[in-house]
């Protein structure tokens, strides 16, 4: 079973109804954990550690990975939710809390005397009937700004105030739609992300272009220029002792020179086909020219770059050599030779940005950039942290709901006619898989319950609340966390990714029965979850 | 292009950093702020930067990789650019909702660290100074990882701890090779690593290439194999020499002795087809399953279970092998060593040390040498034992340095030899041993360099040196040395070289791993392994060693 393969060989065998019994204590454990997250109103928390690193998060991802979890079962669980998190990108601590609550529920059945088996098919059926019901749910989108800001701010809001949720929502849609073509799926890769330890994260922008970590090497070479050719490059413009000559000695000091030279022609050779070609289409234009190579250029090199008011930058990100051809147009090169103007780039403007040890190089005013780069900024390095993982999130909730064609509605509503259908749907359910179908409603009701919980209103109210309004509609609704009183989450411009709520019905079933079909478990390790 | 001959130093593991913490602490401790300039190159291993308040750093080029919770009181970040307090405020969310968890010290900081701290230890990290009478500090019991002793201070760039594995973890150890290979292809890991790299790269005006440490026997042998395949690939004309370490074994099963010998086997033959140059160092004389007797060098004391001790031993011998080229005074680079040595296949090297460098009290290295009994140094590769005596064993090429010794003690001020002497007409350290070595070895090519900058091995360098060892590395002729004070530096010689024991040592690998059947190992299957793969790997194993047969010779 694949549950138990994560558990440690040494471990001893514990007897079944204690195995279960660990497996339940553990689940409701971390659930403990993580529920305060939950939501816009949950806690965010800021870990600090004993050597006074810190860690600010609300994300169930993160602090799944931050935490030191001992505990085989709730290690498991962990790594479900974070698998969870690599999948869709969102879910993780709904799924911890469902994991914990479908343990709970099933306790209670258990320890009446029904049989995990029973219970487990239960599950399995509710399963079935939840993700039709989920399917009933969906509501379509276009591939259109204002339909999919509403996702990203829903998305967002989660993991910063309100305010920056706005802002970054805004780019992160943008960013997806700058880089969307013929309804091709996108990908994300393409968007880079830049970081700057500066100003504030309100100041996070989207670059229509690129922004790269690095300047020029030279003192002379310009640090702004308009109109600019652009000469992506993958080419060694730096002297190097080449190792294909190293199967013999030098004869003599002479000879090692001579190679010297003739190796320092051979690059010099190079650039001067680069500045030939400089020369050749800017020189008497108002027009610029510069190189970005991802290899290295050695000072000599860049000496007769800078000579001829070429900036040149080294070293630059193999993954940005794609991203520069689809932001400026023209192709990467591997040779210098035959060099033409149609394996050139352009942008409108090209500068750099020193900060303290630091140099940017923007390259803007592309005319059709495929490729765009967010540039986050924050005070601090744990903020921009932060920072970058919400605009991820948001990034592929806007991804998810442009393959989706759709998302759900949110705010609990969901998981409110979820329950609703499931409770109809046991009746029509002969035998005891009945109260597995009952123990799995029930359980869909810890993440509205916590939505309440955590924004100050009593879960009970808040549930009979939901259940009574959603009943008189027959229409989606959810908790308004401002009020606790109810609202329609479409119209609210609360929704959630279909996939995720999906793949969190899905995931959750299949870890809650093997943790409850468990028949013995390794008894390693039982020490508390440590948090 | 003499000038700039920037290396990037890459340490893969607990083990390494250990050996690398001992490196950068004894380098710092040789900065020379007054009086005559050291003859090391800093700015080859060093970089030159700016922190936030405009001050200038200087700081180890170096990216480091440990595992979760093996930091302790080590910032991610380090202290130089930014030291951030927790604040509320800071938290783009209402505060009344922040949640500040601060997890508490696991440990005191030992005294040494505190002293440190506050500036007070007259040890490492400041210079020499004037000698004043120095605490004494036995860290022995205190130093359970690398970061309870490293005085260096870093760049934030340079630690990055992964969070998908806890050091020390019995629930989800790091010791399968594949867990390596696997996390590397984890993009946000591979991603920041590489990234980290290349920000280095991008500041070199003119790199020699990298030197990664890596601990061989855990998963970081696969992690080492992946960036091997990367930076051979991303940085086509650069050296890499890899230096994989083998940590004192201590209390494990059989079953998980094996586990170590088969991630060496896959972690050496893959590393060694994709870097320049590979020379594997450990203090027990032979390792594969169980551990063989620990080295003995005649003038060290060591506990061969310690990390902290052998550690200490092996980052004496990677500063000095490495000072041939890092000296301001030539312009070798890495190439030039290894280029030579690694003819005919021959991409694994073996090192030999000699710590320290045994000259008497007073004495010089012309008497030193005449006199000498017995070899020059002790192997510190597992299963290689050159011999550059026996007639019957081969030693084809070696890189040898000697430093500490000063033009002032080649010989002695009176001479009454005369003419007979070899080693006469040579007029500097490096000539005289190369004389030396041209006699006593046979048929051995040696290239020799020396330094004249001791081996900085004050606190929190371990107290290993027997009493006859005097404070500044001299060999006392009689009395001993105060346990009351602390040593001050030593000389040393370390001679990295190409001989058919390598061929030896990988064929008992080869047999060692070869003889297991690798399916009894579920784990490595599980975490991707195939057995042909295995066996594959092992085939490549054996044909490297042939490259050790006389018979290739040309
Ligand atoms: N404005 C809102 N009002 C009510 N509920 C909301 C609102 N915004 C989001 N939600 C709900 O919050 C839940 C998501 O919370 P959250 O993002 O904190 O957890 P998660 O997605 O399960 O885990 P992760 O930490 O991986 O994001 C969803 O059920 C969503 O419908
Ligand atoms: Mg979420």
């Amino acid at each position: 079973m694949a549950a138990i393969s994560l558990l440690n060989p040494k471990a001893e065998f514990a007897r079944a109804a204690q195995a279960l019994a660990v497996n339940i204590s553990a689940a409701k454990g971390i659930q403990d954990v993580m529920k305060t997250n939950l939501g816009p109103k949950g806690t965010m928390k800021m870990l600090v550690s004993g050597a006074g690193d810190i860690k600010i998060t609300k994300d169930g991802n993160v602090l799944l990975h931050e935490m030191q979890i001992q505990h085989p079962t709730a290690s498991l669980i962990a790594r479900a939710s974070t698998a969870q998190d690599d999948m869709t990108g969102d879910g993780t601590t709904s799924t911890v809390l469902l994991i914990g609550e479908l343990m709970k529920q099933a306790d209670l059945f258990i320890s009446e005397g029904l049989h995990p088996r029973i219970l487990t098919e239960g599950f399995e059926q509710a399963r079935k009937k939840a993700v039709e019901v989920l399917d009933s749910m969906k509501i379509p989108v276009e591939a259109k700004r204002e339909a999919l800001l509403d996702i990203a701010r829903t998305s967002l809001s989660t993991k910063v105030h309100a305010k920056l949720a706005v802002a970054l929502a805004e780019i992160c849609v943008d960013a997806v739609l700058a880089i969307r073509h013929d309804n091709k799926p996108v990908d994300l890769h393409m968007i880079e992300m830049m970081e700057m330890q500066h100003k504030t994260e309100m100041e996070t922008s989207l670059i229509k272009g690129l922004v790269m970590d690095h300047g020029g090497r030279h003192p002379d070479m310009p640090k702004r220029v308009e109109n600019a050719y652009i000469l992506t490059c993958n080419v060694s413009m730096e002297y190097e002792k080449s190792e294909v000559n190293s199967g013999f000695f030098y004869k003599s000091a002479e000879e090692r020179e001579k190679l010297v030279l003739a190796e320092r022609e051979f690059i010099e050779n190079r650039v001067k086909k680069i500045v030939e070609l400089k020369k050749k289409l800017c020189d008497g234009t108002d027009k610029n020219f510069v190189v970005i190579n991802q290899k290295g250029i050695d000072p000599m090199s860049l000496d007769m770059l800078a000579k001829e008011g070429i900036l040149g930058l080294r070293r630059a990100k193999r993954r940005n050599m794609e991203r520069l051809a689809l932001a400026c147009g023209g192709q990467a090169v591997n040779s210098v030779d035959d060099l033409e103007e149609s394996s050139l780039g352009y942008a409108g403007l090209v500068y750099e940005h020193v900060l303290g040890e630091n140099k940017y190089t923007f390259v803007e005013e592309c005319k059709f950039p495929q490729s765009v780069t967010i540039l986050t900024k924050a005070p601090n390095k744990h903020t921009l942290v932060q920072v970058k993982d919400a605009i991820r999130d948001g990034l592929r909730a806007v991804n998810n709901t442009l393959q989706d064609e759709c998302v759900v509605p949110g705010a609990g509503a969901t998981e409110i006619a979820i329950h609703q259908e499931l409770m109809k749907y046991k009746e029509s359910v002969k035998g005891k898989a009945r109260l597995g179908i009952q123990a799995f409603a029930e359980a869909l009701l810890v993440l509205p319950k916590t939505l309440a919980v955590n924004s100050g209103f009593d879960s009970q109210d808040t549930i009979v609340k939901l259940q009574e309004e959603s009943v008189s509609t027959g229409e989606p609704v959810g908790l308004d966390i401002n009020s606790g009183e109810v609202l329609k989450p479409q119209e609210a411009g609360i929704v959630d990714n279909f996939i995720v709520k999906k793949q969190i019905i899905n995931s959750c079933t299949v870890i809650a029965s093997n943790l409850l079909l468990v028949d013995e478990i390794m008894r390693a390790g039982m020490s508390s979850l440590k948090g | 292009m003499a000038t700039a001959r920037e290396i990037l130093t890459i340490q893969l593991g607990h083990y390494s950093n250990f050996v690398g913490t001992h490196w950068w602490n004894s380098q710092e401790a040789g900065f020379n702020y007054s009086g005559k300039p050291s003859d090391i190159n800093h700015d080859i291993l060093f970089r030159e930067g700016i922190n936030s308040q405009n001050q200038v750093t200087f700081t180890p080029r170096l990216l480091l990789v440990d595992l979760k919770g093996s930091l302790q009181h080590l910032r991610i970040q380090g202290e130089l650019y930014d030291v951030p307090v927790p604040d509320v405020n800071e938290a783009p969310w209402p505060t009344d909702k922040v949640q500040v968890e601060v997890s508490p010290e696991k440990e005191e900081k030992n005294e040494f660290l505190k002293d440190v701290e506050t500036g007070n230890a007259s040890s490492a990290g400041g210079g020499d100074g004037t000698p004043k009478p120095a605490k004494v500090y036995n860290l022995d019991n205190d130093v359970k990882t690398w970061s309870n002793f490293l005085v260096s201070r870093f760049h934030p760039r340079t630690v990055l701890v992964s969070n998908e594995y806890e050091h020390n973890s019995e629930q989800q150890p790091f010791d399968i090779y594949n867990y390596g290979t696997n996390l590397f292809k984890n993009r946000d890991f591979e991603e920041d690593l590489t990234d980290r790299i290349r920000n280095y790269m991008e500041e070199c005006d003119n790199a020699q290439g990298f030197q990664i440490l890596y601990d061989g026997t855990d998963g970081f042998g696969g992690i080492a194999s992946s960036l091997s395949e990367f930076l051979a690939d991303e940085y086509r004309n650069k050296s890499i020499l890899a230096v994989p370490l083998i940590s004192p074994i201590g209390d494990i099963t059989p079953l998980q002795e094996c586990v170590r010998t088969v991630n060496f086997a896959l972690s050496l033959q893959k590393v060694s087809e994709l870097v320049s140059f590979v020379v594997p160092l450990g203090t027990d004389s032979t390792n594969w399953r169980s551990a063989g007797a620990p080295r003995t060098f005649p003038h060290l004391q060591y506990n061969a279970s310690s990390p902290y001790h052998t550690s200490a031993i092996l980052a004496s011998a990677i500063d000095t092998f490495s000072l041939r080229y890092r000296l301001k005074t030539g312009s070798d680079r890495m190439s030039d060593m290894i280029d030579p040595m690694s003819r005919h296949g021959r991409r694994v090297a073996c090192c030999s040390l000699g710590l320290p460098f045994g000259i008497q009290e007073g004495g010089n290295l012309l008497h030193t040498l005449e006199t000498w009994e017995g070899p020059l140094w002790t192997s510190i590769t597992p299963h290689c034992d050159p011999d550059m005596e026996d007639l019957t064993k081969r030693l084809w090429m070696q890189s040898v340095v000697l430093r500490g010794i000063p033009q002032s003690r080649l010989r002695g001020a009176v001479n009454n030899e005369g003419g007979a002497n070899p080693g006469m007409p040579c007029d500097s350290p490096s000539q005289l041993l190369q004389a030396y070595l041209s006699f006593s070895t046979n048929g051995t090519y040696s290239h020799v360099s020396s330094s004249e900058a001791l081996w900085k091995v004050k606190p929190p360098f371990p107290r290993i040196f027997k009493p006859s060892v005097a404070l500044n590395g001299d060999i006392l002729s009689h009395g001993s040395r105060s346990e009351l004070l602390n040593m001050n530096e030593v000389p040393v010689v370390a001679s990295v070289n190409s001989c058919d024991s390598i061929g030896v040592m990988l064929k008992s690998l080869h047999s060692e791993t070869a003889r297991l059947n690798i399916r009894r190992f579920p784990a490595y299957a599980k975490a991707g392994l195939e057995a042909d793969e295995y066996e594959e790997s092992l085939e490549s194993l054996y044909a490297l060693a042939e490259n050790y047969d006389e018979k290739y010779e040309i």
